[in-house]
């Protein structure tokens, strides 16, 4: 407690200086925060990627057309049967991740939840975890091709985290757009998913519904987005030669394939783009900051001295006043990995950035007891008798 | 048994041809509540003594006895809590710190102590009045004479009720007739409360105040 209130004292001295050095080192921080939790989202993301793929590749397709061609196939009810066998070709293709992602967005109870329409293999090949019985899934979260009239279906449907507490197994909810569901269970805290199609983010499963895919054969806009929410995982691209060349002859779709590896590549890229600008700013203000506190720490010692000597005299020991001197900087450090912590909550940002912090403590305490020995504070008092 | 014991304290600074041998084998007693002067021309070794009396400075050789304990085998810790409970200091440039007001530099002590800042409070007041400076304590150092400075170190000295006063030339920077009050205040304090009293200085007329006075010349006892 002494210790910080002479700490305190000598802050109350410079109190401008003091807060300018907390901005600062607040600042980078929060920077090397987010360089790390983009770092660890693009690793979090190419592994999870990866991981499915194994030695396989997936490929999805990428949408060329403008609106008016959108428009044109929806209106046009000859598109109907081209639509149908570009379904069956991509069905045809052995394995598939279906992964509709954010194509809708549903209001329950006045909450607003993105559904995600999955194959059975959306949870094992993504490691999803939850509270759900994986027969049930097996058995009904398969595609399901129907005509016309959604009214009497009620889907099955897997939950977000954070619906838990509101609803309960077995329970049947509607939707804001009439749709029925049956919750099967709920995924667990913590549980994400990738994408790299749809953004370079993990995309969470708190507020999600997670129901099959359900396609409406005489429907071109439910076949148009199930096709384009198709992951093909694949030995060989040449597996999806036969539905590219259905497409590319019938002149269905303005598309065309893309992988994910390309995909990650590009991703990777634009994280790397981004790294270099925002570690340059956020080493440079760290640094500056580190070693702006070193300098303080050393003009403060210089100018303490006596101070110190006195105390000793007095009865303080030597790590008394290397708390005093360090408290300082404790202070300032520990501002700013509140804030970050705040900002990234219990992350890796947050653990990097306490290591980070941990690190400049240590240091500090070394050059501390580097430049402060007993001997040398005591001198400050002797005549030469 | 003596409250200080000192036998062939040797102490040297540097190495090899540089060295310096600033105590050459100083064997003394003091007893507890005697009043001593160190004296000797500059450089003889005097402060460094009272340096190594206060554990402020190692020595390089002897044995160091106080109260019946070896001080070789004090830790650091123990040897701050001496400089703390045991021994008061008063220094020529009074050793205040100059952004601290009167009350607080007599606290300073008290911070390395588990009293409450109440009681600090009550006991910097009851030293401050004995030493007659009551009224200043809300005062800053630069805003007083020598002699109150040094009344005011005298008073951060006594406030943990020190046994032992170490004074290095502590009227080295006042008057003749300042240096008069302040150690008349010095003896009174030590008759009264059985102090210790051990001050060096070059100042016969100073040392002419204490019990015994001891000569060093060389860093030996002359």
């Amino acid at each position: 407690m002494k210790n910080i209130r002479f700490c305190m004292a000598a802050l109350r001295e410079d109190v401008l200086g003091f807060i300018f050095k907390i901005v600062q080192m607040t600042i980078s921080f929060i920077i090397i925060g987010f360089i790390i939790s983009g770092i660890n989202e693009n690793y979090t993301l190419s592994r999870q990627i990866n991981n499915i793929m194994g030695n396989q590749e997936i490929y999805v397709l990428k949408d060329n057309n403008a609106n008016s061609y959108y428009d044109e196939i929806m209106s046009d009810k000859s598109y109907i049967p081209k639509f149908q066998e570009l379904t069956e070709a991509a069905l045809a293709i052995q394995d598939r991740i279906l992964v509709m992602n954010n194509v809708n967005t549903v209001g329950i109870d006045y909450k607003q939840l993105d559904v995600l329409e999955v194959s059975d293999s959306f949870f094992e090949k993504y490691e999803i975890k939850g509270d759900f019985d994986e027969l049930a899934i097996r058995n009904d979260f398969t595609l399901h091709r129907y005509e016309g009239d959604m009214d009497s279906i009620v889907k099955p449907a897997i939950l977000g985290s954070g619906l838990k507490g509101k609803y309960q197994k077995g329970d049947e909810i509607t939707d804001d757009a009439g749709n029925q569901y049956v919750i099967y269970g709920f995924v667990d805290d913590k549980q994400y998913y990738a994408a790299p199609i749809q953004g370079k983010e993990m995309n969470p499963l708190d507020d999600v519904i997670i129901t099959p895919v359900y396609i409406d054969v005489n429907d071109v806009d439910s076949m148009y987005f199930f096709l384009y929410g198709c992951q093909f995982l694949v030995d060989d691209i040449s597996e999806l030669d036969e539905f590219m060349s259905i497409n590319n002859k019938e002149r269905i779709l303005e598309t065309y394939l893309v992988s994910y590896t390309k995909q990650l590549e590009y991703i990777g890229n634009e994280y790397l783009n981004s790294f270099v600008l925002e570690g340059i700013l956020g080493i440079c203000l760290f640094v500056f900051a580190f070693a702006g506190m070193i300098c303080t720490m050393f003009q403060r010692i210089a100018d303490n001295a006596y101070e110190y000597a006195v105390n000793i005299l007095c009865g303080a020991k030597l790590t008394d006043i290397y708390a005093r001197i360090i408290m300082e900087f404790v202070m300032i450090i520990m501002t700013g990995v509140i804030v970050t912590i705040c900002i990234f909550r219990i992350s890796l940002a947050s653990l990097g950035i306490v290591s980070l912090a941990c690190l400049c403590f240590l240091i500090m305490c070394l050059f501390a007891k580097y430049k402060i020995d007993f001997e040398s504070l005591v001198e400050n008092l002797r005549s030469k008798g | 048994m003596s409250m200080i014991e000192l036998k062939g304290i040797k102490k040297d600074y540097g190495k090899g041809d540089s060295i310096v041998h600033a105590l050459r084998g100083i064997t003394l007693s003091i007893e507890e509540g005697e009043a001593v002067a160190i004296m000797g021309t500059s450089g003889c070794g005097k402060s460094t003594l009272l340096n190594i009396l206060g554990f402020i400075d190692g020595l390089s050789e002897g044995e160091y006895i106080l109260d019946g304990k070896d001080v070789s085998k004090f830790t650091k810790s123990e040897m701050a809590k001496y400089r703390n409970r045991v021994f008061g200091f008063v220094v020529q440039d009074f050793a205040l710190v100059s952004r601290l007001r009167v009350d607080e530099n007599v606290m300073l002590p008290l911070e390395y102590t588990k009293l409450t800042k109440k009681e600090k409070y009550k006991m910097a007041e009851n030293i401050l009045e004995k030493v007659g400076l009551s009224e200043k304590k809300n005062t800053y150092p630069s805003n007083l004479s020598g002699g109150q400075k040094q009344r005011v170190a005298i008073a951060r000295a006594l406030v943990n009720n020190a046994s032992i006063l170490l004074c290095d030339e502590p009227t080295g920077a006042l008057d003749s007739e300042t240096t008069k009050e302040v150690m008349e205040l010095f003896m009174k304090i030590s008759k009264e409360n059985k102090k210790t009293l051990i001050i060096v200085t070059h100042d016969i007329e100073v040392a002419k105040y204490c019990d015994r006075i001891i000569r060093i010349e060389d860093g030996m006892i002359a």
